[in-house]
C-alpha cells in the first residue's frame, strides 16, 4: 500500500503544479487572470 | 535490377513533381494576393454581417483587363424546373451523397498509407493485406464518387445555371485545375491499386509507398479546392458588395472559413473512413464461413475502430475551432447556427456523437473478451460506462426548450431548476472532455488486458498514472465550473483552451508512460481473434450509420446558415425554395440520404465478396483440343 501511496502523493503534487501552471499561462496568454475580477 | 529500380523511382519522382506543379500553374495570382486576402479578412470587424469586400483596384495586374459582372439579381423565373423534381432536394441529396463517398475515398488512402508503412516497418504481411483490402473497397466507391460528382455538376447547371455561371467565372482556374487533378488522382490511384502486388519488396515497396503519398497529396488538394468553393459561398472574399470579382483567385480560395473547414474535414474524413471500413469488416465478419475468416475480419474491425476513435478524439476540437471562426466571421451566422433555428439540430448532434462514443467504447469492452487477462479490468468497466452516460446526458441537455405557456408556467421559467445549469457551453465542454478522457481509458484497459508489465517500477507507474487522471479531471471540472458559472463570457470561452490542453496532456503523458511501462511486457495468452459477440459487430455498424447521419445533418446546418443567400450577403437566392425548411423536413431528407448511402455502401461491400468468387461452369465451354 505504501509503495502505491507515496508515489501517488508525490505525483499528485507535481501534477497540481503542472496543471496550475498550464491554466495560469493560457489565461495570461489570452490577457486574462486566473482569478476573475469584476 | 538496380537500374530498373532507379528508373521506377525516378519516374515516380518526376510524376510527383509534375503533379505538385499543376496547381500553381492554374493559380497565377497566388503570391500577389496575400495582402489583399488579409485586408479582406473580416476578423477586425467581428460583428459585421456584410461580406468582406476588396475593391477592384486591388486586383492583380494580369487580371485588370478582365471585367467581371456583379452577382445577378434573379427572380423565380430564372430557375429552370423539371416537372416532378424538387430542385433543392435533388441537389441536396446528390451533393450529400457525393460528399459522403468523397469523404470516404479521400480518407481511405490516408490510413492505407499509414498501415502500409506499419507493415513495411514491422514486416508483418497482415498489415499489407489489410491495407490492400481497404483500398480495394475504396476503388468501387471512387467510381461512385466520380459519378455522383458528375451528376451534381449536371444538377447545378440544370437547376441553378446562374449560380453555376457566377461561381465558374470566379473559380474557372481552380475548376480547370480540379478537372486535371482528377485525372492525376485516377492515374495514381489505379497505379497504387493495380501495382500493389507488382511493386513488392525492396525499393519497389518504397516506390509503391511514394505513390500512396502522392495519392494523398492529390486527394487532399482536390478536397481543398472543393472546400474553397463551398466556403466562398459562406464567407466570400475578393468581391465587392455587389459581388464583382476583383480577379484575385487566390484570395477567393483563401477565404475566411477555408482553412477551418479544411482542418475539420481532414480529421472528420479519417474518422468517417475508419467507421465505414469498420462496417465493412463487420459485414465480412458476420458473413464469414469459417473461423480463420472470422479471426481475420475481427482483427480488421479492431483496426478500423482504432482509426475511427483516434480521429474522433481530436474531432470535437476541430469542430469547435470551425465554429469559433464562423462566429468571428459573422456573429449573425454564429447565432443562427447555435442559438437560432438550427440550435435543435445540435441537440440531435449531441445524441449522435454520444451514440458514437458509446458504440466505440462498447466495441472495445467486447473486444476485451479476446484476452484471457481481461478479468482484471472488467469490474472497472461499469464505472467508465456510468461516467460516459452521465457526460452524454449533460452534453445533450438543451439550453432552452420549446414550451407551451402552461409548460412554461409549470417549469417556473424557460430553464429547468436543476437541469438548466447543464444547458450552457462550459457544461458541454466539461462533458466532452470527460467523454474523451474516459474513452481513452477504455482503450488503455483494452491495451493492457492481455499484458503483464515486467518493469520493476510498474506499481509506481500506475500510481503516477492515477494521479495524472485524478488531477487532470479535477482541473477540467474547476475550469468548467468556476469559469463557466462565476465569470463572464470572455473567461468562459478562454477557459475551454486549458480544458482541451488538460485532456491532451492526460492522453499524451499516459500513452508515453504506458509505452515505457509495458516495454517488454509478457502476454497473458495469445489473443483469441474472432472470439467476439455478434452484438459487437452491430456496434461497428452503428458507428458508421451515426457518422453518416451526423455528417448529413451538420452539413445541412453548415450550408443552411446562409439562409436565403446563394453567396452570403452577395448573391440572393430567389428560387421558390429560398427558405429554411422545418427541422423535421430537413431531418427526413438527411435520413433518406443516409439510407440511400448505406444501401450503396452495402452494394460496394457485396461487390467485394463476388469479385473473389469463381464458379466452374462444367460443360459450358467448348473443350479445347
Amino acid at each position: 500500500m505504501k509503495a502505491y501511496f507515496l508515489p501517488f502523493i508525490g505525483a499528485f503534487i507535481v501534477f497540481v503544479l503542472v496543471f496550475f501552471a498550464l491554466d495560469f499561462s493560457i489565461m495570461k496568454l489570452q490577457g486574462l487572470t486566473l482569478i476573475y475580477h469584476h | 535490377m538496380l537500374i530498373r529500380n532507379l528508373r521506377i523511382i525516378g519516374g515516380a519522382f518526376l510524376l510527383a513533381v509534375f503533379a505538385m506543379f499543376i496547381l500553381p500553374v492554374f493559380m497565377p495570382a497566388a503570391n500577389a494576393s496575400e495582402a489583399a486576402a488579409s485586408a479582406a479578412a473580416p476578423a477586425s470587424e467581428p460583428t459585421s454581417v456584410a461580406a468582406p469586400a476588396v475593391s477592384n483596384k486591388d486586383a492583380v495586374p494580369d487580371a485588370k483587363a478582365v471585367t467581371y459582372p456583379p452577382a445577378p439579381k434573379l427572380t423565380a423565373a430564372d430557375y429552370p424546373t423539371i416537372k416532378g423534381v424538387n430542385s433543392r432536394v435533388a441537389v441536396w441529396l446528390v451533393a450529400q451523397l457525393h460528399l459522403w463517398f468523397g469523404a470516404f475515398v479521400v480518407a481511405v488512402p490516408m490510413f492505407v498509407f499509414i498501415i502500409e508503412a506499419i507493415g513495411m516497418a514491422t514486416r508483418d504481411e497482415r498489415y499489407d493485406n489489410m491495407a490492400y483490402e481497404f483500398i480495394k473497397v475504396s476503388i468501387t466507391a471512387y467510381s461512385l464518387t466520380a459519378l455522383l460528382g458528375g451528376l451534381l455538376a449536371f444538377s447545378l447547371i440544370l437547376f441553378y445555371p446562374d449560380l453555376f455561371k457566377y461561381m465558374a467565372a470566379i473559380f474557372k482556374d481552380s475548376m480547370f485545375a480540379y478537372a486535371l487533378l482528377f485525372f492525376a488522382e485516377s492515374a495514381v490511384l489505379y497505379i497504387y491499386y493495380y501495382g500493389w502486388h507488382w511493386l513488392q519488396g525492396g525499393n519497389k515497396k518504397w516506390v509503391h509507398l511514394t505513390f500512396g503519398l502522392l495519392l494523398n497529396a492529390v486527394g487532399c488538394l482536390l478536397m481543398f479546392l472543393a472546400n474553397a468553393w463551398t466556403t466562398f459561398m459562406m464567407s466570400p472574399a475578393a468581391v465587392d458588395a455587389a459581388g464583382v470579382f476583383n480577379g484575385d483567385t487566390w484570395a477567393a480560395i483563401h477565404n475566411f472559413l477555408w482553412n477551418p473547414l479544411n482542418i475539420h474535414r481532414v480529421v472528420a474524413n479519417v474518422a468517417y473512413g475508419g467507421s465505414i471500413v469498420g462496417a465493412y469488416a463487420a459485414f465480412k465478419f458476420l458473413s464469414a464461413k469459417n473461423k480463420e475468416e472470422r479471426a481475420h475480419y475481427d482483427w480488421v474491425g479492431y483496426n478500423a475502430n482504432f482509426i475511427a476513435i483516434a480521429a474522433l478524439l481530436p474531432l470535437p476540437f476541430a469542430g469547435y475551432y470551425l465554429t469559433a471562426e464562423l462566429y468571428a466571421y459573422s456573429q449573425q451566422m454564429g447565432i443562427t447556427l447555435m442559438g437560432g433555428v438550427f440550435a435543435w439540430i445540435f441537440i440531435i448532434q449531441a445524441v449522435l456523437i454520444g451514440a458514437l462514443f458509446l458504440s466505440a467504447n462498447y466495441y472495445l469492452w467486447c473486444g476485451m473478451g479476446r484476452s484471457e487477462g481481461a478479468y482484471r479490468y472488467n469490474p472497472r468497466i461499469k464505472y467508465i460506462a456510468i461516467v460516459l452516460v452521465a457526460a452524454f446526458l449533460v452534453w445533450f441537455t438543451p439550453h432552452t426548450l420549446v414550451l407551451t405557456n402552461s409548460e412554461l408556467k409549470g417549469l417556473g421559467g424557460p430553464y429547468h431548476k436543476y437541469l438548466g445549469v447543464f444547458g450552457i457551453m462550459p457544461a458541454k465542454n466539461t462533458a466532452v472532455n470527460f467523454l474523451l478522457v474516459f474513452t481513452f481509458m477504455s482503450f488503455m484497459f483494452y491495451r493492457r488486458a492481455n499484458k503483464i508489465a515486467t518493469v520493476t517500477w510498474a506499481t509506481t507507474g500506475n500510481a503516477i498514472q492515477i494521479a495524472l487522471f485524478t488531477v487532470g479531471l479535477i482541473n477540467i471540472v474547476i475550469l468548467g465550473v468556476y469559469y463557466g458559472y462565476f465569470t463572464n463570457t470572455v473567461y468562459k470561452v478562454a477557459a475551454s483552451i486549458p480544458q482541451v490542453l488538460t485532456t491532451l496532456i492526460i492522453i499524451i503523458a499516459s500513452t508515453v508512460l504506458d509505452s515505457f511501462m509495458y516495454k517488454g511486457a509478457k502476454d497473458v495468452a495469445p489473443l483469441h481473434w474472432g472470439r467476439m459477440s455478434t452484438r459487437s459487430q452491430y456496434a461497428l455498424f452503428l458507428l458508421a450509420v451515426s457518422f453518416t447521419w451526423l455528417m448529413g445533418l451538420m452539413g445541412y446546418v453548415r450550408s443552411g446558415i446562409r439562409q436565403h443567400w446563394h453567396v452570403s450577403n452577395i448573391f440572393r437566392d430567389a428560387s421558390p425554395d429560398a427558405y429554411t425548411p422545418g427541422l423535421g423536413y430537413a431531418a427526413n431528407i438527411v435520413s433518406i440520404g443516409t439510407i440511400l448511402f448505406m444501401a450503396m455502401v452495402i452494394f460496394v461491400f457485396w461487390l467485394s465478396t463476388i469479385s473473389g468468387r469463381h464458379a466452374v461452369a462444367k460443360g459450358y465451354w467448348k473443350e479445347q483440343a
